[in-house]
């Protein structure tokens, strides 16, 4: 639980930071010299420092401009070389320009086997967008990408909200069956959880009403194999509509992928998909 | 931000693109009136520039027209700005005497809605689809603060939001202008409260948000399915002349090349998101060459790669 209280309050204590409009970051600017992210290294890290990291170590595969704001791809893929006696714990994604900046950490289990995820996510205008991972040992190392987007005449049409209301919470845990790996399962395999969720981040007013539609999004995400953990995400609502990552998993032997999710009105969604012992 | 030293090859880039529409770039400056081209007695369109919003173009986009009939006219689409309204306005003039009786609004876009404010200045009353309007008022305060910000604010003076002075939810003949003119809605196609208007005299469809031509159409505000069942009814309707929201004036075979690729747009996505593909990669990988030398490809056809490619997923989820 500390590291979801710690969310909370580097979010609440950048929050105001963020929104107050600062001039918006410029592909020119020094990254390092950002205040957004200066607030966030003393809150979240403590003031520890943050590494560039190594050439493979750690990489954050972002489109520089991307096509629609509300739903970014992203990737963030770590690995320490072979025969290295540390392992990532963490992997932390900050979005510099959005209004709550921490927009995710991730954290891989014994059972993850590969420390990659990829998910979607809102980008409110040009904004350093960085991926920072943290090593069993305590040390952190970041990259950092500059993206351009902007919401601009794009906001989409609103959403049949009845029907986004009947479908809240379902979700889809997907294991492609043809997925690399090895008869016995001891090689990663891809898996995919969807959920069915506005991720409303309370900050949308329509400009109709002049209302705001409340604050309504998926905070927490829990996924096990044969119990065991394999990923968790603790995210606000920088993460798009709809949530979804990707993430692996090791299989070795049949036993069921298990994912649970909370929102922030505290209601709990589950899914669950058996798989076989692999037949190959 | 903007590299001022590419002006005058950008302007001489964008005179050379007009040069096909208006026969000629008499003048140094940018086009700034609005030159009308007749199709047939009595019909007319003011052709729009092709490319995004700019400060050389005056985000002056999308194609406007007018139906002149016996005892008024009839506005399609507005402009960008209320300079450009008043310019389509001057246009109408030059053309002729008769009064101005309605502006309709095809579709939820600035380039269309816009002008509206100049024709309202004039009495003129504004219609559009009720869903239109709704949303125009949820979502337009946006995007014209984008386009004072990309065109600066003298061409956008007077610009300002406004709701619509008429509403309607159906299909229905046009009053007031002494000639057969049919406003079409098809439920939800390209967009919610898109139109097309024909003069029936003449056979001349005027398609706005549903038809774009050697541009890609944009699949932002659609209904996928509604939009191909519009396009047999506007094909079932068998038009003389399309004038498409974006792009020149054409035959009605610009209907089988938007559903060639809608079609095309639709089988290759579906087809990744089955595969269980991820979108970080997906406007890659949707490449489609028979459509790459369209306008916007670049822009348009990558966001509606990754807006279908979210909606067939959730369709996945939801089943």
């Amino acid at each position: 639980m500390v590291w979801r209280c710690r969310l909370l309050i580097a979010a609440a204590a950048l929050a105001a930071g963020a929104a107050v409009g600062a001039a918006p970051q410029q592909a020119t600017d020094d990254p390092q010299a950002s205040p957004i992210w200066r607030k966030v290294q003393a809150s979240l890290f403590e003031g520890r420092a943050v590494q560039p990291a190594p050439a493979g170590l750690l990489t954050l595969d972002v489109p520089s401009r991307a096509t629609d704001a509300a739903m970014v791809p992203l990737a963030i893929r770590a690995r320490l070389p072979p025969g290295s006696t540390r392992h990532v714990v963490k992997l932390y994604l900050l979005i510099d320009a959005n209004p709550s900046p921490v927009a995710a950490i991730f954290q891989f289990g014994p059972r993850s086997g590969r420390t990659e995820v990829e998910t979607r996510v809102r980008i409110d205008e040009y904004s350093f967008v960085r991926a920072i991972a943290e090593t069993s040992d305590g040390q952190l190392y970041g990259v950092v990408r500059f993206v351009k987007a902007s919401g601009g005449c794009s906001a989409p049409a609103a959403t049949d909200a009845s029907a986004a209301a009947s479908a809240l919470g379902r979700m889809q845990l997907r294991v492609d069956a043809d997925a690399d790996g090895d008869a016995a399962g001891a090689q990663p395999v891809v898996a995919q959880l969807a959920i069915s969720h506005p991720n409303h981040s309370g900050l949308a007013m329509d400009q109709a009403t002049r209302q705001f539609t409340p604050a309504h999004y998926v905070r927490k995400v829990e996924v096990t194999y044969q119990g065991e953990p394999v990923f968790a995400a603790d995210v606000d609502f920088s993460i798009s509509e709809n949530p979804n990552f990707r993430f692996y998993f090791v299989p070795r032997g049949s036993g069921e992928l298990r994912a649970s999710v909370i929102d922030s009105h505290d209601r709990r969604f589950a899914a669950a998909q058996a798989l076989p012992a692999r037949a190959r | 931000m903007r590299p001022a030293p590419h002006r005058p090859l950008r302007r001489a880039v964008l005179c050379a693109a007009v040069l096909g529409f208006f026969g000629g770039c008499a003048t140094a400056q940018p086009v700034r009136a609005a030159s009308a081209v007749a199709l047939a007695p009595g019909v007319y369109v003011v052709h729009g520039s092709p490319g995004v919003a700019d400060e050389n173009n005056l985000g002056r986009i999308g194609n406007a027209g007018f139906i002149v009939g016996s005892s008024g006219v009839v506005a399609i689409d507005t402009g960008t700005s209320y300079a450009h309204g008043e310019a389509l306005l001057a246009a109408i003039t030059r053309v002729t005497e008769l009064p101005v009786r309605v502006a309709l609004v095809s579709h939820t876009r600035p380039e269309f809605l816009f002008g509206g404010a100049a024709f309202r200045a004039r009495g003129i009353p504004v219609r559009m689809h009720r869903r239109t309007a709704g949303l125009m008022a949820s979502r337009c305060k946006t995007c014209l603060d984008v386009l004072r910000q990309t065109l600066g604010d003298e061409p956008m003076r007077g610009t300002t939001m406004y709701s619509a002075d008429q509403v309607f939810d159906a299909t229905h003949e046009l009053d007031g202008v002494g000639r057969p003119v049919r406003v079409l809605h098809f439920g939800h196609s390209s967009g919610p409260g898109d139109i097309a208007v024909l003069d029936v005299t003449s056979g001349v469809l005027f398609a706005g948000g549903l038809l774009d031509a050697r541009r890609i159409p944009d699949i932002q505000d659609s209904d996928l399915a509604g939009w191909k069942s519009a396009l047999q009814a506007l094909r079932a309707l068998g038009p003389r002349t399309v004038v498409p929201g974006h792009g020149a004036s054409s035959s009605p075979q610009v209907i089988d090349i938007v559903e060639r690729y809608l079609a095309q747009l639709e089988t290759r996505v579906r087809a990744m998101v089955a595969a269980g593909d991820s979108l970080l990669g997906a406007a890659d990988a949707a490449e489609l060459p028979d459509f790459d030398a369209w306008d916007q490809y670049d822009t348009i056809h990558r966001r509606n790669v990754s807006i279908a490619f979210v909606r067939f997923e959730r369709d996945l989820l939801f089943k």
